[in-house]
């Protein structure tokens, strides 16, 4: 996969969770939020948590733990975006959360099922990366 | 939400207690510990998520916030997992009401069981002191904690269970003055018992012979007498001071737990052991260091001679140890502790020894031997002689002869005495100086200070005239004339008299340094 594939792949990906998302009572607040130092794939109100996700997609078969592929400096990325995302909406006290999302695909990688990790990280395991 | 936990860590041997307090807010996810932690206990955010995830509750994705005050003492250890993880289970809620009234000490595994912690002991000392009546210990380490009167210990093995008996649920277990009080529902206690170590002691009459060296070891035992063995190679030396424990009186139950707080705190107490009830008997190895002998390091732990505390300090082969080592032993041995100044503070370690030696005459050890030559020059010996300090030897009260034995004394069946026997003599002597000492705060004639030398050894003019006598024509210090005044009044007690008499200062002297006389520079 690569250039227009691949971002393509990763929309409908992004599709398929906020579909799975709604379903669960999540309210999918922003999509792709971008800044300078970071972006964000999905911003959603779960109750009165903001959770913050990141969506990966894996290929049918794929060996690769998608997991692996939010790494150090991904969380990073993720961890700015989201500090710019809460001063800009003022949102600083709230209950906040960073989940990642895990979206399988099928042989023509349309979204097959569609995975929700919760609290898949703190600020804590990053010392040092700011 | 903010909570507070009550627990407790250790520095030195010196107990003391630990606000642990948790806030749980909004924001971005994290997890920091403020208040001086060491690198062990920043760990601790690691197996508390885990164990609060394993034990089926949620960790929360919040802020968390832990301060552990007093914030300016540095704290060490993993000791304080159980509480932080009761901290955040009361900051989201999940406790509701104080959890005050429990102080909490135990390490967590990261599947929520808890793990012995060290210093268990001290800590419960510490919190008697303070007034705490609830402690919640490790399984493991419950005994330790019932050792010590008014609280009440609620030993747990897991997070989960631990949380129950804060909750006022399930309470588990309760010992309470060392008793096993079982909550109905439970099953019983076992082990309240302390362990046996079933070993069969050895006995002094296994050292056939050698009746001088005997009697200085029963007057070190009967009054606390430093004691140096000195002999050829294979004469018994070692043997004897091995020996010298089983003529020891039992330590009183204040002493067996200041012996086991100081194991506790050191982390050298078995897993389910109770006080420890025999006296400690270390014996180092010569190449030991200054910090293994007396303590430190950056965790201020004790040393050899803090570990022989109420016991014996066994030191074999004294000429080989480090010079600088025997003389960092000087002081402890006079004063009967260690004070170990540090960045992190200042401790102070208990250091009341028997203090036992044992080195050869000479490098080829046979000087002055009946059968066989020295091979030695004299600049040799000199120099061997040299190695180990006036002032240190100065300290040694009962210095001994262990000469070789031949002629078939060995095989000869002689009447030795056992260790029971010559115990039954000790313990009339002790109780003597339990008498004397009541209300001095010591307990043997070896730790009188100058004034209560004065007060309690009275002698006839014979040993006054003899005693000066002999500090002037063999040129002793006024330190050595005030030892062999309490050598003779611990030999005096054994014989069963109120008054020291010449006989019993005679016999003192005859153990002081006799090797300076016996054989010239």
């Amino acid at each position: 996969m690569a250039g227009k594939m691949a971002l393509e792949v990763g929309a409908r990906g992004e599709e398929a969770v906020v579909a799975h998302l709604e379903s669960c009572g999540y309210k999918v607040l922003c999509r792709n939020y971008r800044t300078r130092r970071g972006e964000i794939d999905i911003v959603a109100l779960d109750g009165d948590t903001l959770v913050f996700l990141e969506v990966k997609a894996t290929a049918a078969g794929g060996a690769t733990d998608p997991f692996e592929r939010v790494n150090r400096e991904k969380r990073r990325r993720i961890v700015m975006a989201a500090r710019h995302y809460l001063a800009a909406m003022g949102g600083a006290g709230a209950a906040c959360r960073f989940d990642a999302a895990v979206v399988q695909l099928d042989r023509e990688n349309a979204p097959q099922a569609v995975t929700i990790v919760r609290d898949s990280f703190s600020l804590d395991r990053m010392r040092g990366a700011f | 939400m903010l909570s507070k936990v009550y627990s407790g860590s250790v520095l030195g041997i010196q107990g003391y207690i630990v606000e642990v307090e948790v806030d749980v807010s909004g924001g971005l996810p994290d997890f920091t510990i403020v208040g001086l932690p060491d690198a062990a206990i920043r760990e601790s955010r690691e197996r508390v998520r885990a164990a609060i995830r394993n034990a089926g509750w949620g960790f929360p994705a919040r802020r968390i916030t832990v301060n552990l005050a007093p914030a300016i003492i540095r704290k060490a250890g993993t000791g304080f997992d159980l509480a932080l993880a009761i901290g955040i289970l009361g900051a989201t809620g999940l406790i509701s009401g104080p959890v005050a009234g429990f102080l909490v000490v135990g390490e967590l595994a990261l599947d929520g069981t808890v793990k012995p912690a060290t210093g268990v002991l001290c800590i419960a000392l510490a919190a008697r002191e303070a007034g705490w009546k609830k402690i919640i210990v490790p399984r493991a380490n419950w005994q330790e904690a019932a050792a010590v009167d008014g609280l009440d210990v609620y030993p747990v093995k897991s997070l989960r269970e631990a949380f129950d008996v804060i909750r006022g649920g399930r309470a588990g277990h309760i010992i309470r003055d060392g008793m096993s009080c079982k909550a109905p529902s439970c099953g019983g206690f076992p082990g309240l018992e302390s362990p046996d170590t079933g070993e069969t002691p050895a006995d002094i009459s296994d050292v056939k012979g050698q009746v001088h060296a005997k009697r200085a070891l029963e007057i070190a035992a009967a009054g606390w007498h430093s004691v140096l063995l000195s002999g050829p190679p294979g004469s018994g030396k070692t043997m004897l001071a091995n020996r010298l424990a089983t003529l020891l009186p039992p330590m009183t139950k204040e002493e067996s737990i200041e012996v086991t707080a100081i194991y506790s705190a050191a982390g050298l107490l078995a897993d389910g052991h109770g006080l420890v009830e025999h006296r400690p008997f270390r014996s180092p190895h010569h190449t030991s260091s200054i910090q293994g002998m007396v303590g430190g390091g950056r965790l201020l732990r004790p040393g050899e001679i803090t570990l022989a505390h109420r016991g014996v300090l066994f030191l074999d082969e004294l000429p080989e140890f480090r010079r600088d080592v025997l003389e960092a032993l000087r002081q402890p041995l006079e004063s009967g502790r260690v004070i170990l100044s540090r960045a992190i503070g200042a401790v102070v370690f208990p250091a009341r020894v028997l203090l036992i030696c044992a080195r050869n005459p000479c490098p080829c050890g046979f000087l002055g031997d009946a059968r066989r030559e020295c091979r030695c020059s004299p600049r040799a010996i000199a120099a061997y002689d040299g190695r180990v300090s006036g002032p240190f030897l100065d300290r040694i009260d009962l210095h001994a002869e262990v000469p070789g034995q031949y002629n078939g004394e060995m095989t000869q069946d002689m009447a030795s005495e056992t260790s029971g026997k010559v115990f039954k003599r000790i313990m009339v002597a002790r109780a003597v100086q339990a008498e004397r000492f009541c209300g001095e705060g010591i307990s043997f004639n070896g730790e009188m200070s100058p004034s209560q030398v004065k007060k309690y050894c009275h002698m006839t003019d014979g040993a006054k005239s003899l005693i000066t006598r002999a500090l002037n024509s063999l040129g002793l210090s006024a330190r050595a004339g005030a030892r062999i005044l309490k050598v003779s009044r611990t030999i005096a007690d054994l014989a069963g008299r109120d008054v020291i008499a010449e006989e019993h200062v005679a016999e003192a002297i005859s153990y002081r340094n006799p090797q300076r006389q016996i054989y010239p520079p």
